[in-house]
């Protein structure tokens, strides 16, 4: 069953010569429960593309569905309803609030839709990302690792539709970008979340059940 | 977005409250400051009842909202009315409803997707037992019904007795496989040496190893505990350690690294064999799967499917890089 539907996706930047065609005629079905990685080159649309399914761009053709929903149709105060309802990111850096600890961090997100945490799903969620212990503990205290870790419970904790994650390893070492990488892997699994993850490290992109490869704003493989 | 009228009826009330007090302060004429306070009295009473009748509208909207989104899913059909965008509770309702629709039926799907998985086990079955079982029949025959020097005998029994062996060893990773695959297979975890566990990896191909006078050359200290499986993730190892090994050519090394890392404990298992293309990654780690290099070496295509399906259910995983003619390396990352 197909949670995202993207029907020849768009975005072109600037006009006339120097116009640049950062996604150019994409069409792809995301499997719902399941991970997607998306890889390439620099320069090649991944960040353009995850932007649009998220909804934070635009685009200049072609339509995004997301759990039967046209993005497209959806004034701005609907779609940031809805990306806030269905939609989990986790970015490079993990732009966590310094002044709000761990677990305020995590909440974040019920907080602004006004809804009330899950507590059983909050203690399983901490638990598994092993952060039970630095909950009150504020994100300058964490290390990369922890704070990207507060990072994946806070797309997670409203269960959103789909989680979409770029490159969330890209400003960690190896070391960290492996274990980072795996747990993201095994929260979804452990909660069948959907999630589609930009990365350029080959050894990473292993872990997902499909792999889409990207080159100039098109799908190669 | 829909604006609530019923909201500002407090501080109407609030406001003719006030007024009536004003006007007790301006010293009016008894009759018309009764008067006006009738009026007012009976208005309040009219917006009440107006109030109550529409909280009561209000409630019975969203009830039948609420029925009509499960009657939908009672129905297998899309809801009509659930607008996801919407800053109301009853989308908030709605959305929660579908959720756990979507988790009784991911729930269904996956114990049809089960039924699927059994019928292609046994399929599968009953294709790989066919080879050994027609060799052990055919052999039986001649030797029954044969009178043969007793050097072709002995030949014959011995390639028998292998058979045997093959299908006892398929016999095996085959109920594994289908213990595995129908999750009818009980994990032990506990606080446990992983060295004790490499060891005892170790030890179920050192046989083969020393046929080949191969060195497994391990790196791990005796200090580390982890939370695991010590029998299955013993199995997984021994799985992969039995590939690096038949893969490596006589008199190499095979390396097996332990590091400790912040949130796992990655195991290196490297050989220096004949390496994995990269096209063919996540194709090593399916059932039966054999890439066309190493169709020439023993074995079924089980080992490093079973090794991956034993690591992901102690919420692990399994990566690969290798390079063609120089040699792979299998990482185990376990959850520390």
């Amino acid at each position: 069953m197909d949670i995202v539907t993207v029907q020849n996706l768009k975005k072109y930047f600037g006009s006339g010569p120097r116009q640049v065609r950062a996604v150019d005629g994409i069409s792809l079905s995301i499997e719902k429960g399941k991970l997607t990685a998306v890889i390439g080159a620099s320069g090649s649309g991944k960040t353009t593309l995850l932007n649009l399914i998220g909804g934070l761009y635009k685009p200049t053709e072609g339509t995004v569905i997301i759990d039967g929903v046209n993005l497209g149709r959806l004034q701005e105060e609907e779609l940031t309803i809805f990306r806030r309802r269905k939609i989990g990111f986790v970015f490079q850096y993990c732009n966590l609030v310094p002044e709000l600890t761990v677990r305020e961090n995590i909440l974040f997100p019920l907080a602004l839709d006004g809804s009330r945490p899950d507590m059983i799903f909050f203690e399983k969620l901490t638990g598994l990302l092993g952060l039970q212990e630095k909950l009150d503990d504020f994100p300058y205290m964490l290390s990369g690792g922890g704070q990207q870790c507060t990072a994946i419970a806070r797309a997670l904790i409203a269960r959103p539709a789909i989680i979409l994650a770029d490159e969330p390893t890209g400003s960690f070492d190896a070391k960290t970008s492996q274990n980072v990488a795996g747990l993201l892997k095994m929260t979804t699994d452990t909660f069948h979340q959907t999630l589609i993850m930009i990365t350029h490290n080959l050894e990473l992109a292993q872990l997902a059940d499909y792999v889409v490869r990207l080159q100039d704003g098109r799908i190669v493989q | 977005m829909k604006q609530d009228h019923t909201a500002c009826l407090p501080h109407l009330l609030a406001l003719a409250a006030l007024l009536l007090i004003l006007l007790g302060l301006l010293e009016l004429p008894a009759a018309l400051l009764h008067s006006v306070a009738v009026g007012l009295g009976l208005a309040v009473l009219l917006l009440t009842l107006l109030w109550k009748r529409h909280q009561k509208q209000r409630e019975f909207d969203f009830a039948n909202s609420v029925c009509e989104t499960l009657d939908a899913l009672i129905n297998d059909r899309e809801p009509e009315n659930y607008r996801p965008y919407e800053d109301s509770q009853l989308s908030k309702v709605q959305g929660k409803l579908l959720q756990y629709h979507d988790r009784t039926q991911s729930g269904q799907r996956q114990s049809e997707e089960t039924k699927q998985t059994i019928q292609e086990l046994v399929s599968d079955i009953s294709h790989q037992v066919k080879t050994p079982i027609a060799n052990i029949r055919i052999f039986t025959d001649i030797l029954r019904q044969h009178e043969l020097p007793e050097e072709k005998r002995t030949e014959f029994l011995s390639t028998l007795s292998a058979q045997v062996s093959k299908l006892d060893f398929l016999m095996q990773s085959l109920m594994k496989m289908s213990r595995l695959e129908t999750g009818t297979f009980v994990l032990h975890m506990e606080n446990a040496s992983l060295y004790d566990t490499i060891a005892q990896a170790v030890s179920s191909i050192a046989a083969m190893a020393d046929r080949k006078q191969i060195q497994i050359d391990i790196n791990c200290s005796s200090q580390e505990t982890i939370r695991h499986d010590p029998k299955w993730t013993a199995e997984a190892l021994g799985n992969l350690l039995d590939n690096a090994v038949k893969y490596t050519p006589e008199g190499g090394t095979v390396y097996v690294s332990v590091r400790p890392w912040q949130f796992y404990i990655r195991i290196d298992i490297t050989d220096t064999g004949i390496g994995i293309p990269t096209e063919h990654y996540n194709d090593v780690f399916k059932r039966f799967y054999r890439t066309p290099s190493s169709a020439a070496a023993e074995g079924v295509g089980l080992g490093l499917y079973l090794a991956q399906g034993l690591i992901t259910r102690q919420k692990g995983y399994i990566t690969l890089a290798s390079e063609v003619g120089r040699g792979s390396t299998f990482s185990v990352f376990l959850l520390r």
